[in-house]
């Protein structure tokens, strides 16, 4: 079953990203998912941090952007779409560490009949917009710290308040950036709001699957950058049936997929590529993921009936 | 040559000693990626003869010649370096027996395909200066990125050549000029040392990339010479220092319930 | 209820009528009993639907009292975890018509009226006893209770069906619906259904739908005839489930290979119930079969596998709503425009040519989609025949002849 082998995809990767700098794996810092930096002895970083460091990323003078060291800031991005353009948003279900992470404290919630929480199609649109805000706000702070004096304290704004920061590094025994930082008031603030945000999410992530997901800049980076991407996600219109299986079984209650009456592409932004909703889609062949024109699954009644009549 | 007088009520190292070291100035990435470094080189005694300078590069043996310009030394390198710097002056002035040794240690982060100008140093200089005593920092924890509050641990033996020393630690005393004071170190018999520089209240204000510049100093007699030792220390405020994890946890839970008892209350009705 | 004074005419009648059954009944039973495909394994569907025709009998025969039920859109899963066993409203008798009262218009469903005949006050059935649950689905369902006498007198749970499916709001009031069943339910069996038991009844019926799966298989591959699946799907609303899924197994065991000679068709439309397989007989003997259909007593009382998110009583309820409101595609919804796509999907994949729409006199909804449906399809090359039919006989001849005609251009 689908879901089986990802699960089984994603407790690999997670032992190699989180454990894998330890057995000398070297993946480099320009990671499409959320290996973060700040476990020691991690197999590569996430390619968030990059963007917003100093030479390598957007805390740079502009008018380094115009010269030859422009290519010290292109070079990680070249790895980062090395990385992304094979897999897309797979690298989110699939690898993301972070992702496992969520999953798992859902199924804490699962285990104890805990009821879901249900977040209204309005309330979701509205969420939408923040991982392009956070994207763009990590983005444009360290650029007014490399050319208009903003206090260097702001540096790496989205690690800072980011809760893979002190959650992934739990998994080495680090539990050292549950803190305040009671440097100057800007350190203060950002931990502060780090702590927030952390107790937010973790709640967020109990009651609600992948709900920090539908926050996170990388998924909007990824969403920017589908089309040059060899996977995508098709629906065949005219054999959909409207049974909202499909919103029901994703992880993120992704509406368009269901209602979809006109595009075939329905690789939505908060689409992780799960593959749920293709198991879940009682018509033949009507949701499909492809890589490079092949099917890599495409959903059956007969699937849909043997999977959950077991379950 | 001609170095900057220094006034000894700025940087407060006594004058009538003729103590020569290093002082940090801009750190500039240049266009092609690779990144310089100026640092001035300052010595309390106009009468200072003549000085060279040298340094070394990450693990490599090789040493390289720093030409000094204005009394300015500009490193550049095209790679994440690991550099060891040194300024030697073996004939002050008026006072040939005295010797003049600067050092420390900086990590600067070029990356560039246009390679670093480098001038190998000359062997004849290399063997004057090689088994002079200098001012060495341990490798630490953060072995880059010095902060304040944190034990720095130092020795004193040749710069050079570390594993030859027959320096006799008896009547050594280390002074270092710590945020514009002077603080006598405490040795312990050997010629180990460790200083635990304070935290600065400016550091703290500045932010991450600010640093202050402590100089650790000594005068020692070895075989009729007489030594000036320097080590400028490049510091950032500390990391950790301010960190309390018991406020941490309690805004995390506090938080934590906000959000329970907001999602228990709501969750009946979808949002 | 109090027993009316019976007019000897009326006493008469009903006699009769329930002879007529009986007859129609058995002519059923034998005509399939006569037929070359017929095997030993489908006689408990037969006796199911057999004594389904005798409301007060079954009740009789059942240990536990069953609920009646109308339409799809009542999860049966709710009344398994209930201990609850279900009597489906749902009747193919032209006979049992005859008892209808006579305020039921000229022109009414006949599924409706012949309900109306079964339940028959007269027929010795207290129905002041008996618990109903029904959707309000077509007019004809919506009016049922009050065209029949039993509006405030039996217990009736409503659930009011909200006609579109695509909107939160729509999904949300669907889904109080299911809750409130869920407690009547629980009021009317054997205490709390808790989310386990819900689940462990989800689990049962999703292993029957995995059979049921398989029936399709075997009759869109023409490996069983439509008539043998229309027993075994309107059985499947009278018999306990695991008793079902032994009789599908075993049916499915001593399945013998047929020949595949006939035209596949689409059937869709109108219900088709017991034993009114009329329309079934007629196009076998016209030379077709029925590959594929889209009927809520057939393919579709099976609305498919509930797929949920985890195992809380909300995801499941929820998941049990939105299986039998959002993927039904019943013609009383304001949207089901994708109705088609269903339609398309069944005969892109079978390689179907022909479709016949089935309507029975009076079952409006059916008949107002039945328009849309042929410009859709004839645009996209399909051939489309209406077949317009009640319950009665009457008409074969002349429907035999439409339907050979339409034989005809299918080609070979």
């Amino acid at each position: 079953m689908v879901e089986s082998l990802r699960l089984f995809c994603q407790h690999i990767s997670f032992l190699i990203m989180i454990y894998g700098g330890r057995l000398g794996i070297r993946l480099g810092n320009s990671l499409p998912c959320f290996t973060c930096p700040y476990v020691s002895g991690c197999a590569g970083h996430c390619y968030l941090m990059v963007l917003q460091r100093s030479s390598v990323g957007f805390q740079t003078a502009f008018d380094i952007f115009f010269s030859g060291a422009v290519f010290n800031i292109l070079w990680p991005f070249a790895v980062f779409l090395l990385f992304f353009i094979p897999l897309s948003k797979l690298w989110c279900s699939w690898i993301c560490p972070f992702c496992l992470v969520q999953d798992w404290i859902s199924l804490v919630r699962k285990k104890f009949y805990i009821r879901e929480m249900i977040l209204t199609r309005k309330t979701r649109n509205n969420i939408k917009p923040v991982k392009y805000i956070l994207l763009v706000l990590l983005i444009t702070i360290p650029l007014a710290i490399a050319n208009f004096n903003l206090h260097s304290d702001w540096a790496l704004p989205f690690c800072q308040i980011c809760p893979g920061k002190p959650i992934l590094p739990l998994f080495q025994g680090n539990w050292s950036y549950f803190h305040i930082n009671y440097t100057n008031g800007i350190t203060m603030a950002f931990s502060f709001l780090s702590m927030v945000i952390t107790g937010g999410m973790l709640v967020g992530m109990f009651f609600r699957e992948r709900f920090f997901c539908m926050f996170c800049p990388m998924l909007a980076l990824m969403h920017l950058l589908k089309a040059i991407s060899p996977v995508r996600f098709e629906k065949k219109i005219h054999t959909c049936t409207g049974c909202g299986n499909c919103e029901r079984s994703c992880p993120v209650d992704i509406p368009d997929v269901h209602l979809e009456k006109v595009k075939k592409n329905v690789l939505t932004q908060d689409c992780m590529g799960c593959m749920s909703c293709v198991e879940a889609c009682p018509a033949d062949h009507t949701l499909t993921f492809k890589w490079f024109g092949f099917r890599l699954f495409s959903s059956s009644r007969s699937y849909l009936s043997r999977k959950w009549s077991q379950k | 040559m001609v170095f900057c007088l220094m006034p000894a009520m700025v940087f407060a190292i006594p004058q009538d000693k003729n103590f020569l070291y290093f002082k940090f100035l801009e750190m500039k990435k240049e266009k092609n990626g690779q990144v310089s470094q100026a640092i001035e080189l300052v010595c309390t005694d106009p009468a200072v003869g003549a000085v060279k300078v040298f340094y070394r590069e990450n693990s490599d043996p090789a040493v390289f010649f720093a030409p000094v310009k204005d009394g300015i030394v500009t490193l550049i390198v095209d790679k994440p370096s690991r550099i060891s710097l040194f300024a030697f002056s073996t004939n002050p002035a008026g006072f040939p027996e005295k010797k003049l040794v600067a050092h420390t240690n900086l990590v600067l982060f070029g990356k560039s395909s246009v390679p670093a100008p480098r001038i190998m140093a000359d062997d004849i200089d290399v063997n004057r200066f090689a088994g002079l005593p200098g001012i060495e920092l341990l490798s630490s924890e953060n072995y880059y990125w010095h902060q304040t509050g944190q034990v720095l641990k130092f020795c004193i033996k040749p710069v050079l050549e570390p594993d030859s020393s027959d320096i006799d630690p008896g009547n050594i005393r280390i002074f270092v000029l710590e945020n514009h004071k002077i603080r006598r170190l405490t040795m312990d018999g050997t010629l180990d040392f460790s200083y635990d520089p304070a935290h600065d209240e400016r550091l703290r204000k500045t932010g991450v990339t600010a640093i202050r510049q402590d100089i650790l100093y000594t005068t020692m007699e070895e075989k009729n010479q007489k030594y000036f030792l320097t080590y400028s220390l490049l510091l950032h405020r500390s990391r950790k220092g301010f960190n309390d994890i018991f406020s941490g946890v309690s805004v995390l839970g506090t938080s934590m319930i906000l959000f329970i008892g907001l999602i228990l209350k709501k969750r009946r009705t979808p949002w | 209820m109090t027993q009316p004074e019976i007019n000897p005419r009326l006493l008469r009648l009903q006699l009769k009528t329930r002879e007529q059954i009986k007859k129609e009944t058995c002519d059923q039973a034998a005509k399939i009993k006569n037929r070359d495909d017929y095997i030993k394994a489908l006689d408990p569907f037969l006796e199911s639907l057999a004594l389904s025709l005798f409301p007060k009998k079954f009740i009789e025969k059942a240990v536990i009292a069953p609920v009646m039920t109308m339409c799809i859109q009542a999860p049966m899963e709710l009344f398994s975890a209930a201990g609850l066993p279900v009597f489906k409203l749902a009747c193919g008798s032209h006979a049992a018509g005859n008892l209808a009262p006579l305020q039921f218009p000229a022109l009414t469903c006949p599924m409706i009226k012949s309900l109306a005949g079964l339940l028959d006050p007269q027929s010795g059935l207290d129905l002041t006893r008996q618990r109903f649950v029904i959707p309000t689905t077509c007019d004809w369902v919506v009016k049922f209770s009050e065209l029949t006498g039993l509006y405030g007198k039996a217990d009736i749970h409503f659930m009011e069906l909200p006609h579109l499916r695509e909107n939160e709001r729509s999904s949300r009031r669907w889904l109080e619906e299911i809750q409130a069943l869920k407690s009547w339910l629980e009021k009317a069996g054997q205490g709390k259904i808790t989310p386990k038991a819900l689940h462990a009844a989800i689990q049962c019926h999703a292993k029957a739908f995995e059979l049921f799966a398989r029936l399709i298989e075997l009759k869109r591959s023409q490996l069983m005839p439509a008539i043998h699946f229309a027993l075994i799907a309107n059985a499947f609303a009278y018999q306990d489930i695991n008793f079902w899924k032994d009789n599908v197994r075993n049916y499915i065991d001593n399945l013998k290979p047929m020949e595949n000679t006939l035209a596949p068709v689409l059937l869709i439309g109108s219900p088709i119930v017991f034993p009114n397989y009329k329309l079934l007989h007629l196009m076998e003997n016209a030379g077709m079969a029925v590959a594929a259909d889209d009927i809520c007593s057939l393919e579709r009382i099976f609305p498919g596998a509930v797929t949920f998110e985890d195992k809380s009583e909300y995801a499941l309820l929820r998941a049990l709503a939105e299986r039998n409101h959002k993927a039904c595609t019943c013609p009383t919804f304001a949207d089901n425009e994708r109705r088609i796509n269903g339609i398309f999907n069944i005969l892109e994949k079978e390689q179907i040519k022909g479709i016949i729409f089935h309507v029975l006199k009076g079952c409006h909804p059916y008949e107002m989609e039945s328009g849309m449906l042929e410009t859709q399809l004839k645009k996209k090359g399909y051939r489309f025949l209406k077949i317009e039919t009640d319950y009665v006989k009457e008409d074969e001849q002349n429907i035999v002849t439409r339907l050979e005609a339409f034989r005809r251009t299918l080609g070979s």
